[in-house]
């Protein structure tokens, strides 16, 4: 074994049995290596972002670019200036212009893309499961094709209803001010079901992530262990 | 006129003295107080303890009934006093009156406590109890105290008015003034040495402080007046602020005799007034059933919580012992378990054709969406796929949206012989994968740009693409690759590789079309591999991976059975 394989395999046998000591409680050992991960992100993170974001988007343009190129960096660098003088308790109001700004540019992004990217074409998917053509394609499959279908709308309709908080247009007492009603209130009963079979399917999909984590760890720890013992 | 009254022999001094023009004590750190005339200050004292001494035993018995007796039971009281009725039925009659001002809380409390005993917390319980035997104890003692003060109060009253016409024929002299500071000490509890044994007599136990109320009570008293020590200076004949009968006048607290915060002098003593606080018998309850709880609040009490933590991490340990152990001996045990190709589903076999009918030199972009604590398993799911792609002679372009990704993307390239040198381009770090996913899409669109930017660092390889591949550990990240680049290239094929957790919120996308394919988990990535790979390295782990997974069921099975009963009782607790 080369001394550099033995030595990152020691750090790395070390941080796992610190960090499996959570298993007794909080203690120094865990925290150590929780500090150690962090610090160590977080150094990473400075470096990436002053290499790869404010290095060639920022710094290039200003030495490099022509004198258009670098009246086009005022922007960013205004920006920026809000965002670090707004630190100053006095002048914390200007930080909103940046970040105003970039919340703007998010959200459009966000709502583009869902509409575009999510909204309609799921939509367009639950209309095309009714297709007349797609339900004879394959004669054996016809029923399950228009089971599916069915099965698809009472799902999209119902989880649907779950999320939706109006009130009865007509209060006839005091409850029915909290009240749903009465066809959203049942579809939302159906809808929990669906709900519940997805979060259960994400929840076993955790499950079997961390499981194959902790698997990694094991068979690392016991190739390290081989190699040492074993001198190969 | 403000001046300093020296505490040591009570001469008048300029409020910038230092020490007494009398006596030379010292005056520092002593508040000057707002007088008017010196002798007039003195008439008016004697005038006032004068108009006082002539109805003693009704202020005496005001300050019993918390102020609010009114004129015509004050009269009643001092006829009664005058014809030497009997005093027990008078103060038979007080408590009944007193018992009728309890608050209708208190009183609800009461009935209930004496109904339902659990009904009402320990404190309370402690509470009215103590209350009861308060009432009880004043009604005896309180009695028997009264004669020997009522006696005493006649005789002192008869010196009184004796020493009263001589105050009023002669000018204030040193004795008179000794004797009104000695009402004074009379009035606030501080009996000289000659009265304090027959004071100290008439107690009960419980009067001193040993009942649960008193006790609380003197407690936060202490409190707010802080260190004892501030309180009697000198005490040589006086008796202590502990043992003084001051129960004797707990009901007398709103009444202010000599004006609160000034300098009491006496020849013996000095004692530094408490400042005098107004507050009704129903506020003085409340205070002291808020007290009561605030310190059963903070008394130490053994938590059966802490106790079943100090257990839970033996349970804890004990498990993950166990499941390590099993894990373990099933990689031993079953190392070849064969995973079955029949699990190789519609969305897996879209990827596996892809791979097949991509052409040789074709461009694939990875997008490395996923955080070191998954590039175990996202190895196991991308390593067939990128091996296939390397045979074929892809060209691969990379890019990360997650700050390890740089590195994640190099461990799993080099886990493939020749990968490493497939890659064309690394287009780095982005931080947000919507802002990378548009930018690049937007460029490689060709769409229009602002005159004179700066020239785009990272951009796409020119021409079209024969794949997109993002590597994802959640469902959010890989969507927003997914959103932007299926309205930006629509014509370009995505495949998405993903843990076993992001699948269930992924697959919509390919049953609308959006996804040309994926692959997602290892029992998916164990179907393509036997497709794909000629040494497969899933068959290794997989009995493991059903154990554990099996382990994860039983244990949440135990979890329902042992500690889900548990749920609703509490809640029906929490309702009662």
């Amino acid at each position: 074994m080369i001394l550099s394989e033995f030595a990152w395999g020691l750090v790395g046998f070390l941080l796992t049995v610190m960090i499996l000591s959570y298993l007794i409680g909080d203690n120094f050992f865990f925290r150590l290596a929780s500090n150690f991960f962090i610090g160590l992100t977080a150094a990473y993170l400075l470096v990436l972002i002053l290499h790869q974001i404010i290095g060639p988007y920022l710094v290039l343009p200003i030495v490099q670019g022509t004198w258009s190129q670098r009246l086009w960096m005022v922007i960013p660098l205004i920006l920026i200036s809000l965002i670090l003088i707004s630190q100053l308790p006095r002048f914390s109001r200007l930080g909103r212009i940046p970040l105003a700004f970039l919340l703007g540019i998010t959200a459009a992004l966000t709502v583009g893309g869902s509409v575009f990217g999510t909204l309609i074409p799921q939509f367009s998917a639950v209309v095309a499961a009714f297709d007349l053509q797609e339900w004879f394609m394959v004669p054996d499959q016809t029923w399950l094709k228009i089971l599916e279908a069915i099965v698809m709308l009472i799902g999209v309709i119902s989880t649907l209803s779950t999320f939706h908080f109006g009130r009865k247009l007509k209060i006839e007492d005091e409850e029915g001010e909290t009240q749903r009603p009465a066809i959203f209130e049942g579809m939302s009963k159906v809808g929990q079901v669906f709900i519940g079979v997805t979060l259960g399917a994400i929840f076993s999909g955790i499950f079997s992530s961390s499981l194959l984590a902790l698997l990694d760890r094991l068979v690392s720890i016991s190739e390290f262990m081989a190699h040492l013992f074993g001198g190969s | 006129m403000k001046k300093i009254i020296c505490p040591v022999c009570g001469e008048f001094n300029d409020p910038i003295a230092e020490q007494c023009q009398a006596c030379n004590a010292s005056l520092s750190g002593i508040d000057p107080i707002e007088v008017g005339d010196e002798t007039g200050l003195e008439e008016a004292k004697l005038e006032h303890f004068s108009q006082e001494e002539n109805d003693l035993p009704g202020l005496l018995h005001a300050l019993k009934h918390d102020g609010e007796m009114d004129a015509s039971e004050n009269d009643q009281m001092d006829q009664n006093l005058q014809e030497g009725s009997n005093l027990e039925d008078i103060f038979a009659e007080d408590l009944e009156e007193e018992e009728e001002k309890v608050p209708e809380w208190l009183n609800r409390i009461r009935q209930r406590a004496s109904e339902e005993p659990d009904s009402v917390g320990e404190v309370t319980q402690k509470i009215a109890t103590a209350l009861e035997n308060l009432a009880e104890e004043k009604s005896s003692d309180q009695h028997e105290d009264f004669k020997t003060w009522l006696e005493r109060v006649r005789s002192e009253e008869h010196s009184a008015e004796t020493e009263e016409e001589k105050t009023q024929e002669e000018p204030a002299s040193t004795e008179s003034e000794e004797d009104w500071l000695m009402k004074i000490r009379k009035a606030e509890g501080k009996f000289p040495e000659d009265d304090e044994a027959d004071q100290g007599e008439g107690l009960s136990e419980d009067q001193k402080g040993d009942s649960l109320l008193q006790w609380l009570v003197a407690l936060e008293e202490e409190r707010k007046q802080g260190p004892k020590g501030a309180e009697p200076l000198v005490e040589p004949g006086g008796l202590s602020e502990e043992t003084r009968p001051t129960e004797v006048f707990d009901e007398t607290e709103d009444v202010e005799l000599a004006g609160g915060g000034g300098l009491a002098e006496d020849s013996d003593s000095i004692y530094v007034e408490r400042p005098s606080v107004d507050i009704s018998r129903e506020e003085q309850l409340r205070a002291d059933y808020l007290s009561a709880v605030i310190m059963e609040e903070k008394k130490a009490q053994p938590s059966p919580e802490l106790k079943s933590k100090s257990k839970a991490w033996a349970v804890r340990l004990g498990i993950s012992l166990i499941l390590i152990a099993s894990l373990i001996l099933s990689m031993f045990l079953f190392p070849g378990a064969d995973p079955g190709l029949d699990r190789i589903q519609p969305h897996n076999r879209a990827v596996i054709s892809w791979l097949e009918d991509l052409p040789s030199d074709a461009s694939v972009l990875l997008v490395f969406d996923y955080q070191a604590g998954y590039a175990s398993e996202l190895t196991l799911v991308a390593q067939p796929v990128i091996a296939s792609m390397i045979e074929k002679n892809v060209e691969l372009t990379i890019l990360s949206s997650s700050p390890s990704g740089g590195l994640l993307s190099g461990r799993l390239l080099r886990k493939t012989p020749g990968a490493i040198d497939r890659v064309v381009m690394d287009l780095g770090y982005f931080p947000v994968g919507a802002y990378g996913a548009f930018n690049l899409a937007h460029q490689a669109q060709e769409g229009p740009m602002l005159a004179n930017l700066p020239e785009a660092v990272k951009t796409l390889p020119t021409g079209e693409l024969d794949g997109i591949l993002i590597l994802a550990d959640g469902a959010a990240g890989a969507r927003a690759w997914l959103e932007q680049f299926s309205i930006l290239l629509p014509t370009t094929p995505m495949h998405l590789l993903l843990t076993a957790q992001a699948g269930p919120m992924s697959l919509p996308y390919w049953e609308s079309g959006q996804l040309a394919g994926m692959i997602a988990g290892l029992s998916e990535a164990a179907g393509v591999e036997a497709v794909l790979s000629q040494n497969p390295v899933i068959p290794g782990l997989w009995r493991a991976h059903q154990v554990g997974l099996m382990f994860f069921i039983l244990l949440l099975l135990l979890a329902v059975i042992f500690f889900g009963k548990k749920q609703p009782k509490t809640n029906q607790e929490g309702n009662a």
